[in-house]
């Protein structure tokens, strides 16, 4: 019942694909107890009587999740369910403490929405979001040799569960679609949604139509798809093996599979007929909860520009490039303080460059936030108008950025005064640095002037190097051009 | 044996000594326990320490409390921190309750002394607690015969004169059922008037915490104590509680309604001759009485199905947790995991909760649900609007508690058609959610139950329980005390 991987998509059947998410909410405990949601503690030591389902003890729902479940529904576009409702999911697993999870079933908090994907390389799509719900998660269980190690630590962490509708075609398309949603979700702060950590796990509802046909095929449900790379290969692996199935004239099973990344193939883990009859009932222990309009209005309010419209925004005003542009709406806090910066400088495709290339190196370089840069937006921005004003090289300026953060007192100004790093635009002064410079270098100059234009930069960065990062490049590449292009 | 109110009145006033009154009840405890085998576990150390720390209390000059000194018995499915809590169950022994639960915490703040953990029908699985995992219960009035359940051990406690007080759970009428059997007041609240934390669920829609008490005073003193609202309990009802002893014990100018539906064909003659002349006492005591003639109630004959179909629903996920997986004994060979679940919980798990617990999954399961617990559903909605549109015109319901006084042992083990009877006029006050008191009104005189006591019971509203205590109060007053068992000034 393996499949093996193909490049090759069918070519009389359409794929159908559709999505469900679990993504962890950020919230600092868990679902319906105190202990604090965290990951990578020592097994068992995030538990509690609730969520170890000790006899007596009962769920309080936590109101942080509920407010980050329905920020991140408003983030999708969903309509909101104001009164929320939970059901006892019923299945016995050694991780799951109480032998039911209790989830949303009839009544999801988020529904109708959508996610417009925009990616490098393949056409902008929509995907509808089918629904959004709460629920909490199970715990895991560890092999190790003979023993089955049970650890809760996990269990009762609240969960978002977004399902999308069937309305990804192609393994490109579902990528780019998981991406733009990581993105979303960590950009309106509801979810590290880290993949390595579980906090972002996908399975995928796949089936095959005739080309032109609106009647959809029976699908396979592919399970914990836990890397964007696993998920393109499965769905290729489950849409050859699809359609393998359906050129030969059988017919494809409803059922579910698992994906093994290292042969590339889908397996089946359990057919239809022994599929879970999960006997949802209502959570009897969980009144209804409900959220007045105007907190979900507050919610809504609170919500940030989101990525996709600050993008198309940056792409327009600016003339950002669009690895630019999405390099900057990963993140609403850099994306801030580019705003904060660009309004100052009113150089767009400078600023960006000067923010992530720059700002960014010093936050890693100090292990920072942008929030705690010594380098301010406006302290960034006078450093910009140097550059751009012809008064300091980008090389220097590179080294005033890490004197301003590392001379909080000091302007861009006064640090290319006290290091001395006005450009030299003399051109006596940069004459005679191009003389010394193919004194010193003369092979290299001469092999440039048998034709090797390539070392024309070496020698521009010979005379940078020598002049302190101070000369005007762009007047030396003049001046060596002019001086050794002349004796011919 | 004192009354509780007595006892903590004469604790707190430095009268009497805690130690003195828990080393009375342990006496009787030692020479009645025998007859009645009330206890799955007395737990005797733990309550000499409760008792003792009563005493440090005092001697620091800080009040204990409203219950100072009185000892309280509690079902074995109401968790105390570090005492054991089996639930009836053989899947449970020897396990111990990591936490307390909301109502022995309260207790303990108001200085009850907690005696002993109280036998009970498996989960609460039962109307005679012969269902227990471990051994019955006998009546404190002929040891022949059950003492009703599931809170059987609790009413026996209190009814043999071992304790004043008991705490016992109700989710189809397990409070009340044993005290009209055993000649006690119990009295189920409204659902959400106390915490269901730390109480091992049954039927969570259903199950509520209540008192039991030889005298109706009592019950409501001890409902004080327990009720009000629990931020952990998502189900408690919010607010304020008005206090029951509070309200004047006064019946005059109620408005009684005794519906005809409650007057069933089925309940024995001789008992609804005690309810007729208990009904005679509330109006020559002021109380307006009326028959309500059949109809009001109309679907109140679906509520033993439809108790049965909720109750065993929900009992079928709440009982899932017992898995032999991370508490309680586990029955296995080491290996296979369904074998395990299988062996757990077929072994370990009784008859009664066997069959509760598969009809509960038939009912929830794909293609019958619809058919069954949805349609239950339905039916208790009605159920309970008929009770709200018959509190529009009456401030009080009255009838028998049971249709039968006190059978003999194993009479209906077999049959649990015949068994679930006990629950016919107890279900509907909790599938409706009400508050609900049983009061003992004299003995029967003749026929098969010759001789053994019969429970009046008063319904209210939803959230009256101050007004329902209080009529059970005045009854007690007007009618004078109760009779009581043979085992209640039984010395060594
Ligand atoms: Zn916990």
């Amino acid at each position: 019942m393996s499949a093996p991987a193909s490049e090759n998509a069918p070519v009389n059947w359409e794929p159908v694909i559709g999505l469900e998410v679990h993504v962890q909410l950020a919230t600092q405990s868990k679902l319906f107890c105190r202990c604090p949601a965290r990951f990578g503690q020592p097994p068992n030591t995030l538990i509690c009587p609730v969520c170890t389902a000790q006899p007596g003890t009962l769920p309080v729902l936590n109101a942080e999740a509920v407010r980050l479940g329905i920020r991140a529904a408003l983030a999708l576009g969903c309509e909101i369910d104001t009164r929320l409702l939970f059901e006892r999911k019923s299945y016995f697993a050694p991780d799951l403490p109480k032998g039911y999870q209790i989830t949303q079933f009839e009544r999801p908090l988020g529904s109708a929405g959508s996610l417009a994907v925009e990616s490098e390389g393949i056409e902008a799509f929509a995907v509808s979001i089918t629904r959004a719900h709460l629920e909490e998660d199970a715990g895991k269980v560890v092999h190790r040799q003979a023993l089955s190690l049970i650890d809760l630590n996990r269990a009762g962490t609240p969960l978002l569960e977004i399902v999308s509708g069937p309305d990804l075609r192609t393994p490109e398309q579902a990528v780019a679609f998981l991406k733009t949603l990581r993105r979303l979700l960590r950009y309106v702060g509801v979810s590290d949604a880290d993949m390595e950590k579980g906090s972002f796990r996908c399975d995928a509802n796949v089936s095959l139509r005739a080309l032109g046909s609106d009647v959809l095929g029976t699908r396979t449900e592919t399970k914990n798809l836990n890397s964007f790379r696993f998920v393109a290969g499965a769905l290729r692996a489950e849409i050859a093996r699809q359609g393998a199935l359906l050129d030969a004239g059988e017919p494809v099973a409803q059922e579910t599979r698992g994906y093994d990344p290292d042969s590339g193939r889908t397996h089946l883990l359990r057919h239809k007929e022994s599929a879970h009859d999960y006997r949802y009932a209502p959570e009897v222990d969980l009144p209804a909860y409900v959220v007045s309009v105007d907190d979900v209005q507050a919610l809504r309010d609170a919500l940030p520009e989101l990525p996709a419209a600050r993008r198309a925004r940056f792409l327009h005003e600016g003339a950002l490039s669009t690895r630019d542009a999405d390099a900057l709406t990963a993140d609403p806090k850099l994306a801030d303080y580019y705003e904060r910066t660009v309004a100052l400088t009113e150089q767009p495709r400078e600023t960006a460059h000067w923010v992530l290339r720059e700002a960014l190196r010093l936050c890693h370089e100090g292990k920072r936030e942008l929030a705690e840069l010594a380098t301010t937006p406006e302290r960034l921005a006078e450093l910009i108008r140097l550059v751009s004003a012809g008064r300091l090289s980008q090389q220097a300026g590179r080294r005033v950025v890490t004197a301003l953060e590392a001379q909080p007192d000091l302007s861009a100004q006064e640090l290319v005064e006290q290091l001395d790093l006005h450009q030299v635009s003399d051109a006596a002064e940069l004459q005679h640095l191009v003389d010394e410079v193919i004194a010193a270098e003369a092979s290299v100059a001469q092999r440039y002037t048998q034709g090797d234009a390539s070392l024309l930069n070496a020698l521009v960065g010979s005379a940078m190097q020598a002049s302190g990062g101070k000369a005007n490049p762009q007047r030396l590449r003049e001046l060596f051009r002019a001086r050794l292009e002349q004796r011919d | 044996m004192l009354t509780a109110r007595r006892i903590a009145d004469q604790v707190r006033a430095g009268d009497l000594d805690p130690i003195d009154v828990l080393e009375q009840a342990l006496q009787r405890l030692a020479v009645r326990e025998e007859h009645v085998r009330a206890y799955l576990d007395p737990d005797v150390e733990f309550a000499r320490r409760m008792a003792d720390v009563v005493v440090e209390r005092l001697n620091r000059g800080e009040d204990p409390g409203r219950l100072a000194g009185v000892p309280v018995s509690l079902k074995d499915n109401i968790a105390v921190a570090g005492r054991s809590l089996t639930a009836g169950s053989r899947a449970l022994e020897g396990y111990r309750a990591p936490h307390d639960s909301c109502v022995a915490e309260r207790l303990i703040a108001e200085g009850a002394v907690l005696l002993g953990r109280t036998n009970l029908d498996e989960f609460g699985m039962g109307a005679s607690t012969e269902s227990s995992g471990f051994h019955a219960t006998l009546n404190p009035w002929d040891r022949e015969r059950v003492p009703g359940g599931s809170s059987g051990g609790s009413a026996a406690a209190v009814a043999a004169g071992i304790v004043p007080l008991a705490l016992g759970t109700e989710t189809g009428g397990s409070i009340r059922q044993p005290a009209a059997l055993c000649g006690v007041t119990g009295f189920k609240p409204s659902y959400g008037a106390v915490s269901r934390r730390g109480v091992v669920a049954f039927g969570s829609s259903l199950d509520q915490v209540g008192p039991i008490a030889a005298h109706a005073e009592d019950a409501a003193l001890l409902y004080d104590v327990i009720a009000g609202h629990d931020p952990l309990d998502s189900t408690s009802a919010p607010g304020e509680r008005a206090s029951a002893l509070s309200v004047r014990a006064d019946l005059e100018g109620l408005r009684i309604g005794i519906p005809e539906e409650f007057l069933d064909e089925r309940v024995d003659k001789r008992v609804l001759q005690q309810i007729e002349k208990a009904v005679q006492v509330l109006g020559d005591a002021g109380a307006i009485t009326k028959r309500i003639p059949r109809g009001r109630l109309a679907h109140m004959q679906h509520s033993i199905a439809v108790y049965h179909l909720v109750a065993c629903s929900e009992a079928s996920t709440n009982l899932a947790r017992f898995d032999g997986v991370r508490f309680g004994p586990r029955v296995s060979d080491g290996h296979a995991l369904w074998p395990l679940y299988e062996d757990t919980r077929g072994t370990l798990f009784g008859p009664e909760v066997r069959r509760r617990i598969v009809l509960g999954t038939f009912a929830l399961s794909a293609g019958h649900a619809d058919a069954w617990y949805r349609r239950a559903l339905s039916v208790r909605a009605l159920i309970r609007r008929e009770f709200q549109q018959l509190f529009d015109d009456y401030d009080l319901l009255a009838g028998p508690t049971s249709p039968f006084g006190a059978f003999p042992l194993g009479e209906k083990l077999d049959d649990p058609v015949a068994m679930s009877l006990c629950d016919l006029l107890t279900a509907p006050a909790c599938l409706a959610g009400l508050p609900s008191v049983s009061v003992p009104c004299g003995l029967v005189r003749k026929g098969s139950f010759k001789g053994l006591p019969v429970g009046l019971c008063l319904t209210g509203a939803q959230g009256d329980d101050p007004r329902v205590l209080a009529a059970a109060r005045a009854f007690e007053v007007a009618r004078g005390e109760p009779e009581r068992s043979p085992l209640w000034e039984l010395e060594a």
